[in-house]
């Protein structure tokens, strides 16, 4: 896939964010493309210690727990990560909604390690000056839609800041990548079915995610995907996948279409992404 | 069949200028053998990666009785699948380093084999995948295709980067790997760590 002989290929995959995380990087000098993927992972691995819902003791989960009795100072990151998030929940009219963590608890997608069930919507989460976060009434929030495509992001910040010839990161299916011309990109839509051929091709548009939900017939958890607003289960008959500039908007966005299907051009448009869904 | 979709590909997205597409779906499913495989490592490259520095690899595999299997199940409440554990220590000249341990872990759809990289102490250090296959459940439980899989020499030759495809689509768990980690501290816990 590389244009040049000469450049060395890495690629890594190491268990991250619940999924397989694989990273791949090339560069003329071998050890700077290894230290640069290695550098990669420490950023996934940052982000899943600031957003796992799983891991009691992550900065989200101190948040669920303490975020409705006083403002919480956060990290950049999941400041970040909650702002964007909050602005999807206005634009999607509340369909994207991270708090919709209580009800992943109670089908079983998530762990339950709060004393509360959550009250209150994405309007209850106030992002306040100096990084600080409080919840008006007591939330469960999880980032599930919308943390690995942010992790994704950062890590490829990090290849690029190392100067790598080309990368690619691609978290349980979220990935984005830079100089490759044409990557080959399948996408699964089922165990042991791919769509394999050119998918939409715009050269600003590097970032790809997919929202799938077949795995949800076999009993499988972890790929629930509710409607913020009726705060119930959506179709698994549809397979959407996102094209975008980042991947986390990719990610988040794949949520959106998977409730809106056909009503979701606009939103596509106001962060120039593509959509393409197949029926399973 | 792959040009003609792209010719009809090409003629969907000039007639309709949006943002918001349907695929027909063109599926490839698999034939019998596995449909999917990644390559990452070699044993040997997941050695260095692990221990850069290190100069000398001493492989000491542990045959676990039946005994020690349940003492491990026990512990981790994870199934101990086989009876040998390849282990490594890892040495920087008479310096001991670590350990590597290779292990293997079959899920539904998928065969992956990894290693897990203690320290010295028994702490992790590094996990890294070897070789990750999607495959059919029922071939899974075959003998003859674990063999063919596991069996890999010890400094087999693999081409990197060679027919790997980059696979958007439904999140794969990694629960599995999980447990096996799960499992491979009870090991270190009961058998490998020097008493």
């Amino acid at each position: 896939m590389s244009s040049y002989s000469n450049l060395i290929n890495v690629s890594r995959c190491r268990p991250l964010l619940g999924t397989f995380v694989e990273i791949k990087g090339s560069h003329a000098d071998e050890t700077r493309a290894c230290e640069a993927v290695q550098a990669a992972f420490d950023a996934v691995s940052r982000v899943e210690r600031e957003m796992s819902f799983h891991a009691p003791d992550s900065e989200l989960s101190l948040l669920n727990a303490y975020g409705h009795l006083a403002p919480i100072h956060v990290s950049h990151n999941l400041y970040s990560v909650l702002k964007f998030s909050q602005n999807l929940f206005k634009v999607s009219g509340g369909v994207f909604d991270v708090s919709i963590g209580s009800e992943l608890v109670d089908y079983g997608e998530l762990p339950q390690h709060l004393p509360h069930r959550g009250t209150g919507t994405g309007q209850d989460i106030t992002l306040l000056e100096g990084g600080r976060v409080h919840y008006h009434v007591p939330l469960v929030v999880d980032l599930g839609g919308i943390a690995k495509g942010f992790a994704v992001d950062q890590a490829i910040e990090v290849l690029e800041g190392f100067g790598l010839n080309s990368g690619l990161v691609n978290a349980g299916g979220d990935l984005r990548y830079f100089g490759y011309k044409d990557p080959d990109i399948w996408v699964r839509l089922a165990p042991h079915q791919y769509h394999q051929g050119p998918l939409p091709y715009d050269p600003k548009k590097k970032a790809l995610a997919t929202s799938n939900l077949s795995q949800k017939r076999e009993g499988l958890a972890g790929c629930l995907h509710l409607d913020g607003l009726s705060r119930k289960p959506v179709s698994d008959t549809l397979s959407v996948s996102v094209l975008s500039e980042t991947c986390m908007v990719a990610d988040a966005l794949t949520k959106i279409v998977t409730v809106l299907q056909d009503g979701s051009h606009s939103i596509l448009k106001q962060f120039n992404a593509i959509a393409f869904m197949t029926r399973l | 069949m792959d040009l003609l979709y792209r010719c009809y590909y090409t003629t969907f997205i000039t007639m309709f200028d949006k943002s918001l597409y349907w695929l027909t779906p063109i599926v490839v499913i698999a034939s019998a053998t596995a449909c999917f495989s990644v390559q990452y490592l070699t044993l040997e490259q997941a050695q260095r990666a692990c221990f850069p520095t290190a100069t000398q690899w001493i492989a000491t595999p542990v045959e676990l009785t039946r005994d020690q299997m349940a003492l491990i199940e026990k512990d981790s409440g994870i199934p101990v699948r086989f009876h040998e554990q390849k282990v490594w220590a890892a040495y920087h000249g008479s310096a001991f380093l670590g350990w590597v341990i290779l292990d293997s872990v079959l899920g539904k759809h998928e065969a992956i084999q990894w290693v897990l990289a203690l320290e010295k102490e028994g702490s992790i250090r590094q996990i890294e995948i070897l070789e990750y296959k999607e495959t059919f459940g029922s071939e899974i439980r075959q003998k003859k295709w674990q063999s063919q899989f596991f069996g890999k020499k010890h400094g087999a030759k693999l081409k990197l980067n060679q027919d790997i495809q980059n696979i958007s689509g439904a999140t794969l768990s990694s629960r599995h790997v999980t447990q096996g980690v799960k499992r491979l501290l009870s090991f270190y816990e009961l058998i490998l760590k020097p008493h």
